[in-house]
């Protein structure tokens, strides 16, 4: 009772003081807050690209190793595999930056043939799976640099496939087709 | 310490910890959703790849196995592979991740050959199985072959004599007809097949009539394409006299594609690449080309339908030359890794053909001074081989003609120090009266 009949208060000059010092306390508070928020979503980000680039490179990864033949069509930015009778295709469009992987639903010769293209032949791109949104560009090449002939890979060769992403990343991966021939 | 934790002003802290957790509830769950998805997806496809890339390399190890078969029952080859694993075997690779591994081979003809790999555990664990059949069956009779990847060494033999497969012999028969028949179609299909390829993706210079306009149009197109090799296709007829000119580098090597050629006198060209006529090529005086680029594949030499040499023709450093029908007048000297002609080969006067593995061939007719040289491989014909005076005729392998054979009586004819493709090879029933053939079997492995 004591108390609550008090009427001592504080003065102006000490109330100020202590908004200035709690303002300068909550400020400080709050700008950590916001920085350590900022280094979260910029760890959280940095996490996800590393994600999303491995991920792509995977598809190359496990697709090729199980394919026996690969065709690389240069003038489409197209890559087509055989995997037992399956045929796919990984087609880069540059205009959208997707890629996507189709199944090929057309005959040796087509396959084989650098004249067969999505634009050209849609019919024979059926089942689009994309595989990312986010890439300016696609290369593909032997392990040594030297570039892919138009001719069909057989012998389990090394194709290294280099996916450049928005923002500048590249993520190279090198896989060797499979080598399923014998000569007896 | 005491200070702090008797410290009243519960109130004012308490705001601060409200502020925080108020912020951190919002979010966290946003932040570890998105985190703890990308990492179990992670996971994942880090054990689809570990699975297929195992899978893969368990059957190429089984495929090269199969490779190294060289006689026997061949079931019994395959079901003896060490690498076989009939109940799964389970081992933890370096970084931890678990992976239980079968390669299993169900006998029979065909037999099914199977892997199966299962990487990492639980719901992320992921499978990868691979099938494949192989004929097992080994059979000492049948119709002969001609085996191309398969070279057998051959015994020199002496001076005049015909070695196949062990024996001099009669080798006028059927069965070597439809086995040279057999390989002619198969290499007229591969590269008809191959000049399909290079036409459909060749830059076409419809307006080309010279050596200089055939010059402006290959470095037109290795300056637009970043495609190696360049195919430049050349429509119209060709008629080309006195050049000299080189197209092609390691780097950049082109293919040449004209429909039909006509080289008058005094040529000289030389190619990185390839060379293509689709219809007929002829040369008339002193013509001299070289080809480079064998060890890259290149320097193969089309020709769809004749090439005619008539006087003083070079070729060096060709890799696979094939022509539909090939007439060599005077003086012709060739080079090349193997000849093929599907229908006749006929050299006329001082003809020296020099080719390192094989040359096959529907039909021979050598007149005058002849000296044809297979090196290392095989002399195939399909038909009938004549020879009219003073033929020297060596193969490194065997020599097999599938019609008659007519040679004079100061011809030289020799075989051995090579290898052959044709595996007529001596068994225990081998018999001095041509072998044994073996049957057209293979492992032939085949995907599921």
């Amino acid at each position: 009772m004591k108390y609550l009949r008090n009427e001592k208060g504080v003065t102006l000059t000490e109330l100020l003081a202590a908004l200035m010092i709690s303002a300068m306390v909550l400020g400080g508070a709050m700008l950590a807050l916001w920085q350590i928020n900022q280094l979260f979503q910029s760890s959280t980000e940095g996490y996800l690209h590393r994600s999303e680039m491995k991920r792509v490179s995977s598809v190359f990864s496990t697709r090729l190793a199980d394919s026996s033949t690969a065709v690389y069509i240069s003038a489409a930015d197209e890559l087509r595999m055989l995997s037992g009778g399956k045929r796919q295709a990984v087609v880069f469009d540059r205009n959208s930056g997707t890629l996507s992987v189709y199944d090929f639903n057309g005959d040796v010769t087509q396959f084989e043939s650098t004249a067969v293209s999505r634009a050209a032949l849609p019919e024979l791109y059926e089942q689009a799976q994309v595989v990312a949104e986010s890439i300016s560009g696609v290369a593909y090449t032997y392990a040594n640099g030297s570039p892919l002939p138009a001719a069909p890979l057989k012998n389990g060769e090394l194709i290294s496939v280099t996916l450049t992403f928005e923002g500048g990343d590249t993520e190279t991966v090198t896989v060797k087709l499979l080598q399923d021939r014998t000569d007896k | 310490m005491r200070r702090v934790i008797g410290n009243e002003r519960g109130g004012a802290t308490l705001l601060y910890v409200l502020m925080v957790m108020l912020i951190l509830l919002v979010l966290a769950p946003a932040i570890l959703n998105a985190v703890s998805n990308e990492a179990t997806r992670d996971v994942a496809d880090t054990n689809q790849l570990i699975a297929t890339n195992l899978a893969v390399s368990g059957m190429e190890s089984f495929i090269a196995y199969l490779d190294t078969y060289t006689t026997g029952d061949r079931e019994t080859f395959a079901l003896a592979y060490p690498g076989r694993r009939i109940e799964p075997i389970t081992y933890t690779l370096p970084d931890g991740t678990h992976v239980e591994y079968e390669l299993d081979i169900n006998p029979g003809d065909p037999a099914m050959v199977k892997v199966w790999v299962r990487a990492g555990q639980g719901t992320l664990a992921r499978e990868k199985e691979i099938k494949y059949t192989i004929n097992t069956a080994t059979s000492s009779s049948g119709n002969p072959y001609v085996n191309t990847p398969l070279r057998i060494p051959v015994p020199v033999t002496n001076t005049g004599e015909i070695y196949i497969g062990g024996a001099k012999t009669d080798i006028e028969t059927n069965d070597i007809k439809n086995a040279v028949g057999k390989v002619i179609d198969y290499f007229t299909g591969v590269v008809e097949s191959q000049i399909d390829q290079y036409v459909s993706g060749a830059v076409t210079c419809a307006s080309c009539r010279s050596v200089s306009d055939i010059t402006a149009a290959v470095d037109a197109a290795l300056a637009s394409s970043a495609d190696r090799p360049v195919a430049v296709y050349f429509p119209n007829s060709i008629n080309l006299d006195k050049f000299i000119a080189s197209f092609g580098t390691s780097q950049s090597p082109v293919v040449l594609i004209f429909n039909h050629l006509t080289v008058q006198n005094d040529v000289t060209l030389q190619l990185y690449g390839n060379m293509i006529v689709r219809e007929h090529l002829t040369f008339h005086n002193n013509a001299d080309i070289t080809f480079y680029g064998q060890s890259g594949g290149y320097g193969n030499f089309y020709v769809g339908g004749e090439l005619y040499a008539k006087n003083n023709l070079d070729i060096r450093g060709a890799n696979l030359m094939y022509s539909d029908k090939l007439t060599l007048d005077n003086n012709t000297d060739i080079e090349a890794v193997s000849l093929l002609t599907a229908t006749k080969l006929t050299t006329k006067n001082n003809v020296e053909l020099h080719v390192g593995l094989d040359i096959i061939s529907g039909k021979v007719e050598a007149n005058n001074n002849s000296y044809i040289k297979a090196t290392s491989g095989d002399f195939y014909v399909k038909h009938s081989f004549t020879s009219k005076n003073n033929l020297d005729l060596i193969s490194g392998g065997v020599i097999a003609i599938g019609g008659e054979l007519n040679v004079e009586k100061h011809d030289s004819i020799r075989t051995g120090g090579g290898t052959t493709t044709f595996p007529i090879i001596s068994e225990p029933s081998w018999t001095p009266d041509g072998g044994g053939p073996v049957a057209e079997v293979g492992w032939n492995p085949t995907r599921q």
